[in-house]
């Protein structure tokens, strides 16, 4: 794997850089957008740490400059914000996935893993159904290309639902889809708002989730 | 803010009033004038109509009959009467019995069986133009002559005009001596009435920058609820300002503690050889920066907390979304990557009014304080109970130590930042969430171990 990492403190960017390298992971390191450009004009990336502040520039405008030049290689945003709000923003800048700093560097080590991986998987068990579409390899659900925010639990949910889509789901049922995540964890009644949070979040993609009095739950396009 | 942005300027509060009471002037000066040119119209017609009547009553009076036929001698004084309006043309006619012409106009002679009572007064032409007309009748009964005898006076109106035009005239020039006067008194009303709001403003001038006190002085009512609202704004302005403050003071101190330790420790591993001394430092340097992190997010979220219990708005809530929220956060596998979080709720809304993204927070500092200082397995829940509804974390330890109980609220707890703990801090936080609320923080021992709960009043169901 060819990591590029566009950060500008110096420190953390060295100690990042020996411990991908210890574990076999191949890492260039630009401190400014020029350099981060001069790097992808001659080499190719698996993935791209992009620090979101940098002397000379946001990490999102070249991100925004990236895929208008169609580069499609995976991109992890490394953020200081700390508001909750601001946090969820960083999947709009079309970011793949993000960590807030300060991070483990374990942590980054296996987003990196799962980033590469996703950029390997085929698209062949994706379900599209209006502007949704949920990649269960690959473990991404976005509407019209935007990557929607789900937690491991909500994902599964909007998978059973979407593969099942017409049917109808009793609580029980949809609780033991995710027998795989213990479900004692969280219990039935979290269902309800696991459906209520979703409902939110794939808002506007013309697909809805109704709720059946007493029956349970179901996941079909609208009109 | 050193050039505020000028207010967007209104009409003046003394422009309005002048304009409205200028309005109210104009519209009662042309009623008045209406009133006084009518006025004027009647006093001229009285006083010429008089004229007219005695006039034409002395040349009835000089009729005489002489010889068994009327004879008119026109006295002079008749003329000096009318000559009174210089201007107007004059013509009379006077008539025997049948309508025979005795002397005068004929062409008056229509008016002669014009109906109505003795004397007829009425509007007519005179020589093409407008002119006022009486008839005057005497009846002779004698031996010689039996009959009536009609006397015309007809006389143009230029005088007339002039006068009611005159009286109209005097009374407009009053009317408008009396409309300025009231203008210019008006507005110095106005300007004393609008005192206060100048003594306000000098006195917000003359303020210190830092001074966000209310403004305290004798207002009238009206203005008072003004000053109120701002010196509400000025109040959540000064504990904006306040707990930025506090924030900087707290944050000086808090870390320049650990900082201080890390820059100690690593003093200390440039100079060690020994490669075991060397790895143990690197092991504390590394627990006091991840401690170090913590403490800053956990300040940062206090910081947030205590801007957004002012500045949020409020709304209601279902507890049971904040505790799945916190279940979900995947954040608590940093702290301890093997723990697992129950979520324990049931089947009804848990509904409180407050702001979800302080609740989480203080929520989430409540969960990392079982996760750091507690012993698993770590419960998450919310639930109903009587009229109030809680928000807790359930760990199977013994609870935090007393000393820490009995430091909450307090806000430095140097002792927990020294130790590069922080379990005081996050029950802090959620301290004031609670509080701010309107609820309370709880702490219960619990067979299996122990509670820490917000307690909110409950909210009804919509």
């Amino acid at each position: 794997m060819r990591v590029l990492l566009v950060e500008d403190a110096l420190d953390l960017a060295d100690a990042t850089r020996s411990r991908l390298r210890k574990s076999g992971v191949a890492c260039d390191h630009a401190m400014t957008l020029a350099e981060a450009r001069d790097f992808l004009a001659v080499q190719g990336y698996d993935v791209v740490i992009l620090d979101i502040s940098l002397p000379d520039g946001s990490g999102t405008d070249l991100l925004r400059e990236m895929r208008q030049a169609g580069h499609t290689m995976p991109v992890l945003m490394l953020t200081a914000q700390f508001s909750v709000e601001n946090k969820l923003s960083a999947f709009s800048f079309g970011a793949d996935d993000y960590l807030v700093k300060p991070f483990d560097q374990r942590e980054l080590e296996a987003r990196l893993h799962v980033l590469h991986r996703r950029k390997d998987s085929d698209r062949a068990g994706e379900i599209r159904i209006g502007a949704l579409s949920f990649d269960p390899l690959a473990g991404v659900a976005s509407v019209d290309g935007a990557r929607l925010d789900l937690t491991r639990r909500e994902f599964a949910l909007l998978g059973i639902l979407m593969r099942h889509k017409g049917q109808v789901h009793s609580k029980d049922h949809l609780l033991e889809g995710l027998y795989s995540f213990d479900d004692a964890v969280v219990g039935a009644n979290a269902i309800e708002l696991y459906v209520a949070r979703l409902r939110k979040k794939i808002a506007g993609s013309g697909v809805s989730i109704r709720t059946l009095r007493g029956r349970g739950y179901v996941l079909d396009a609208d009109g | 803010m050193a050039d505020a942005a000028a207010p967007r300027p209104t009409m003046s509060l003394s422009a309005r009033m002048l304009v409205g009471l200028g309005g109210l002037l104009a519209i009662g000066g042309v009623l008045l004038a209406l009133a006084a040119y009518g006025y004027g119209r009647a006093a001229a017609r009285d006083a010429f109509d008089r004229l007219l009547v005695g006039a034409a009553s002395s040349i009835a009076t000089s009729v005489s009959v002489v010889d068994g036929a009327p004879v008119v001698d026109i006295p002079v004084s008749a003329f000096d009467l009318l000559a009174l309006a210089p201007e107007d043309r004059v013509g009379y006619l006077v008539t025997g019995p049948g309508g025979m012409v005795l002397t005068g106009y004929p062409e008056l002679a229509e008016a002669i069986t014009r109906p109505g009572p003795e004397p007829a007064l009425f509007d007519g032409r005179f020589t093409g133009e407008p002119a006022r007309i009486i008839r005057y009748t005497r009846r002779f009964a004698e031996r010689s002559f039996s009959g009536q005898v009609d006397v015309v006076i007809a006389q143009t109106m230029r005088a007339r005009d002039q006068l009611a035009w005159n009286i109209t005239r005097n009374a407009l020039m009053v009317l408008a001596i009396a409309g300025v006067a009231v203008l210019v008194l008006s507005v110095l009303v106005i300007r004393s009435a609008l005192g206060p709001l100048d003594r306000i403003a000098a006195r917000l001038e003359a303020r210190d920058p830092q001074d966000l006190t209310p403004i305290d002085m004798a207002l009238p009512r009206e203005i008072g609820v003004m000053v109120g609202a701002l010196n509400g704004f000025m109040g959540r302005l000064d504990r904006q300002l306040g707990t930025m403050q506090r924030l900087i003071s707290d944050t000086a101190h808090q870390l320049r503690t650990p900082v201080a330790a890390l820059r100690a420790q690593a003093d200390l591993a440039g100079g060690e050889d020994d490669p075991d001394r060397l790895r143990q430092i690197v092991g504390r340097i590394h627990r006091r920066s991840v401690s170090l992190g913590r403490l800053l997010d956990q300040m940062l979220s206090r910081a947030m907390v205590i801007h957004r219990i002012d500045a949020a708005r409020r709304e209601v809530v279902d507890l049971r979304d904040i505790a799945l929220e916190l279940v979900e956060s995947a954040d608590h596998k940093l702290v301890a990557p093997d723990a697992v979080v129950r979520l324990e709720i049931g089947d009804a809304p848990v509904l409180a009014r407050a702001d979800a993204l302080s609740l989480g927070e203080a929520a989430k500092n409540l969960m990392f304080n079982a996760l750091t200082h507690g012993e698993a397995p770590i419960t998450v829940g919310a639930s109903a109970r009587d009229d109030a509804v809680t928000l807790w974390v359930e760990d199977a330890g013994a609870g935090p130590s007393e000393a820490v109980r009995d430091q909450l609220g307090d806000r430095f707890l140097r002792n927990a930042v020294s130790r590069g703990t922080s379990a005081g801090l996050g029950l802090s936080i959620a301290k004031s969430v609670a509080e701010a609320f309107g609820g309370s923080l709880e702490m219960t021992p619990r067979p299996d171990g122990f509670r820490i709960a917000m307690v909110f009043p409950a909210e009804p169901p919509q």
